[in-house]
């Protein structure tokens, strides 16, 4: 009998312990409340790219708000959106969100989002701030930018005799050149892996807006452009020349920054934090300058940038606490500094940038950037990634000749046609 | 006292049969089992049980309010011309891997059984086959990735042998990426029959291979008529389990080619993830994700049959 109370003792301690494990993950989210104090959770991706100075903002938040505390959650951009989808379903979301733009859509329409304008009401210290509206509500305010600009080798660019191109024609003309005078280097690069389909907007689209192209058509979107084809056939052309580096099917970004930082690429269109990356490797002599645009153009060119983005839960119980540490972080004063840290561009536009640590073609970038006008039509349209897979999928066909440009964006604007409508 | 507590049960066993006590009888194996029941039905069965729930509505996790809206999510997945032709590559990719997965594991552990290998090179070969097993499959995704790329060192090796290698696009072309990506899937998972097939071999009774000599079989006949005979258990078991497993394999593919180039590489677990993670339908996905399972099972099934029949034998 004591044999089989002892089984059954087990089985119950077993079960018990289960059910405290259980009870232990549930309450997961209500701990960190206690004595009085709000602990506000911020899930983003900046941590190691900003330098330490988004742990100095967080110890500034709590010395200057007392109560208030801020544990910084920190994971990769790639996994950062599905644990956020993932988390809304099963309500476990932190209360300060890391956003990219073109996540904000899909966020907002699954009710992950607060609508800012109704936190923010009577805020200064804000209004000036760009940000991405869904559902006629702001959701997202950027807190820095990253823009893309043309990395040139110099030292390649020497030895094939030609100048950083700022047009089309002088870029085929300049890549024609450093294939001639040296085999060895690939004049160029696409990064147009399906696995992270960011290159199509980063290093296709940025060209086609930086001569003030647009596919947007009110809420939709439209392909069927002759500009974009003509850039389109301009890329495959330069391709069947074989200036283009090979793999472009399954090229990733890093890949591209990779074969450009040991010299093996001379021309590259890639994001401003990458001067650091590129300059810490010190392998290549390099400069940077503006996209080229389309010959003959004239016009203000699109800046293609990308953002780090913050927006609250819905579902915070603290928003209002949330709030203010947005507002601290949206400061000129720390803006300017986060932007400095991580060799970005601050959103706020009283902020100063601190450019004493800036490498100088991190400065060349930012006069780039204020000359430009910032673009990114993929915000405000859903399932932007699946919107960029399926561009690829047609762009990688358009280049490797298989279909002609008209033909791919034909059938690529059906794919788009159902995403959107679907959306 | 030892006495009155031995005969205590009997005593009570053998008077009324209440439902308590039939339970007692034949309920402890149960009470045994339930905490691994529990935690499994709680790891597994709660999500299988989702995904087919969440295949049967219109909008699932993104939208709370979601409504039943019967098999239109199948019929829209069946009809989807990727989707079958995602469950074609995935036929491929796993009958291909399968067939060399044998092939290879068992040629590897004949050579590994040979008497005629001395002693110190069959230690050395055993490690050395068994490298790529110790690597994790992003590990190998990057390596092969390196491997792979046009300028890398597969190209350079071809063109020193003469080969015409000068730029091949591996993964990037239409053609050699479903051929490309199966080879090296076959690379990450050999040793795994090597390994399992050697101990076979070890296993076989030496008496077997004596009596064919003296019928006067040779090496080739012995093999048909003794080996394989003998490592057929072994040999069905791992195949169905290495089907289920390679038919679900998705971090080496997305890894390598995200799918791609074009469609060439979308298997089954790729198309899932697509239609998730980057559409956010995952009504639609979870209803592939069910027909996917819903073969898995028919291969989980027939490994349990094949089992259960080597168990009968003994």
């Amino acid at each position: 009998m004591r044999r089989r109370f002892s089984k059954l003792g087990a089985f119950a301690g077993i079960a018990t312990a289960s059910a405290l494990v259980l009870a232990g993950c549930a309450s997961s989210d209500a701990g960190g409340d206690s004595g009085g104090d709000v602990t506000l959770e911020f899930a983003q991706w900046w941590q190691p790219e900003a330098n330490g100075q988004l742990e100095a903002l967080v110890e500034e938040f709590e010395a200057a708000n007392p109560g208030i505390k801020v544990e910084l959650q920190t994971g990769p951009y790639g996994d950062t959106k599905n644990q956020l989808v993932a988390g809304a379903a099963s309500g476990t979301l932190p209360d300060l969100i890391g956003l990219d733009g073109n996540w904000v859509y899909d966020l907002t329409k699954q009710g992950v989002l607060a609508d800012l304008d109704e936190l923010s009401a009577g805020s200064e210290a804000t209004g000036s701030i760009e940000g991405v509206e869904v559902d006629g509500a702001t959701r997202m305010l950027n807190v820095v930018y990253a823009t893309y600009v043309l990395f040139a080798n110099t030292d390649v660019l020497e030895a094939a005799g030609v100048d950083v191109p700022t047009t089309w024609d002088e870029f085929a003309d300049a890549a024609r050149a450093i294939k001639a005078s040296n085999s060895d280097v690939s004049p160029t690069a696409l990064p147009l892996s399906l696995e992270s389909p960011v290159g199509i907007k980063n290093d296709v689209l940025s060209w086609y807006w930086a001569s003030e192209g647009s596919f947007r058509d009110g809420e939709g979107a439209n392909l069927e452009s002759d500009d974009l084809g003509e850039l389109l056939d301009y890329f495959a052309e330069l391709n069947g020349e074989g200036l283009v580096a090979p793999g472009i099917a399954n090229m990733l970004e890093q890949d591209k920054v990779e074969a450009f930082a040991s010299g093996q690429t001379g021309m590259i269109v890639s994001a401003t934090p990458h001067v650091n990356v590129i300059g810490e490797r010190d392998q290549v002599n390099f400069t940077v300058g503006a996209i080229p645009t389309k010959d003959g153009f004239s016009g203000t060119p699109g800046a293609t940038y990308a953002s780090w983005g913050v927006g609250i839960a819905d579902s915070s119980e603290h928003k209002e606490e949330a709030w203010k540490f947005v507002e601290f972080m949206l400061s000129a004063e720390q803006n300017g500094a986060l932007g400095g840290a991580a060799n970005m561009f601050p959103a706020n536009p009283d902020s100063e940038l601190d450019q004493s640590e800036m490498a100088e073609n991190s400065a060349k970038a930012f006069e780039i950037w204020k000359q430009g006008k910032p673009v990114d039509e993929f915000l405000g349209l859903p399932a932007a990634e699946q919107l960029q897979r399926t561009l690829i999928e047609q762009v990688q066909q358009i280049l490797s000749g298989d279909v002609d440009a008209t033909t791919g964006l034909s059938a690529a604007q059906k794919e788009w046609d159902a995403i959107i409508q679907g959306g | 006292m030892a006495n009155s507590e031995l005969t205590a049960p009997a005593r009570k066993g053998s008077g009324r049969r209440t439902p308590l006590n039939s339970f007692r009888k034949s309920g402890t194996p149960y009470l045994f089992v339930a905490p691994s029941v529990l935690v499994l039905m709680l790891l597994m069965g709660v999500p299988i049980v989702l995904v087919i729930v969440y295949s049967f509505v219109e909008r699932a996790v993104t939208n709370p309010d979601f409504s039943f809206v019967g098999f239109d999510n199948y019929t829209a997945v069946l009809g989807d011309p990727r989707f079958i032709e995602s469950l074609w590559h995935t036929l491929v990719f796993t009958a291909g891997s399968v067939v060399a997965h044998l092939a290879l594991g068992l040629a590897f552990a004949l050579v590994l059984n040979s008497k005629y290998m001395p002693k110190g090179l069959r230690t050395t070969l055993r490690s050395l086959f068994i490298v790529p097993w110790l690597f994790t499959i992003a590990a190998t995704a990057v390596l092969w990735r390196l491997i792979l790329h046009p300028n890398g060192a597969l190209n350079m090796v071809l063109q020193a042998l003469g080969f015409d290698a000068a730029g091949i696009e591996w993964l990037s072309s239409h053609d050699l990426a479903l051929p490309t990506v199966i080879a090296v899937n076959i690379w990450a998972g050999y040793p795994l029959f090597m390994i399992s097939l050697l101990a076979g071999l070890q296993s076989i009774s030496p008496e077997l291979y004596e009596a064919a000599s003296i019928d006067r079989a040779g090496k080739v006949k012995q093999f048909f008529h003794v080996t394989l005979p003998q490592l057929k258990g072994t040999i069905i078991s791992l195949m169905l389990l290495d089907a289920i497993w390679t038919s679900q394999q998705f971090p080496l593919i997305w890894l390598l080619t995200g799918g791609g180039p074009v469609t060439a590489t979308e298997v089954a677990p790729t198309y899932i993830y697509k239609l998730a993670f980057s559409r956010y339908d995952f009504a639609q996905a979870s209803a592939a994700a069910v027909i996917v399972l819903l073969i898995s099972l028919i291969l989980a099934a027939l490994y349990v049959r094949s089992n259960a029949k080597s168990a009968k034998k003994g």
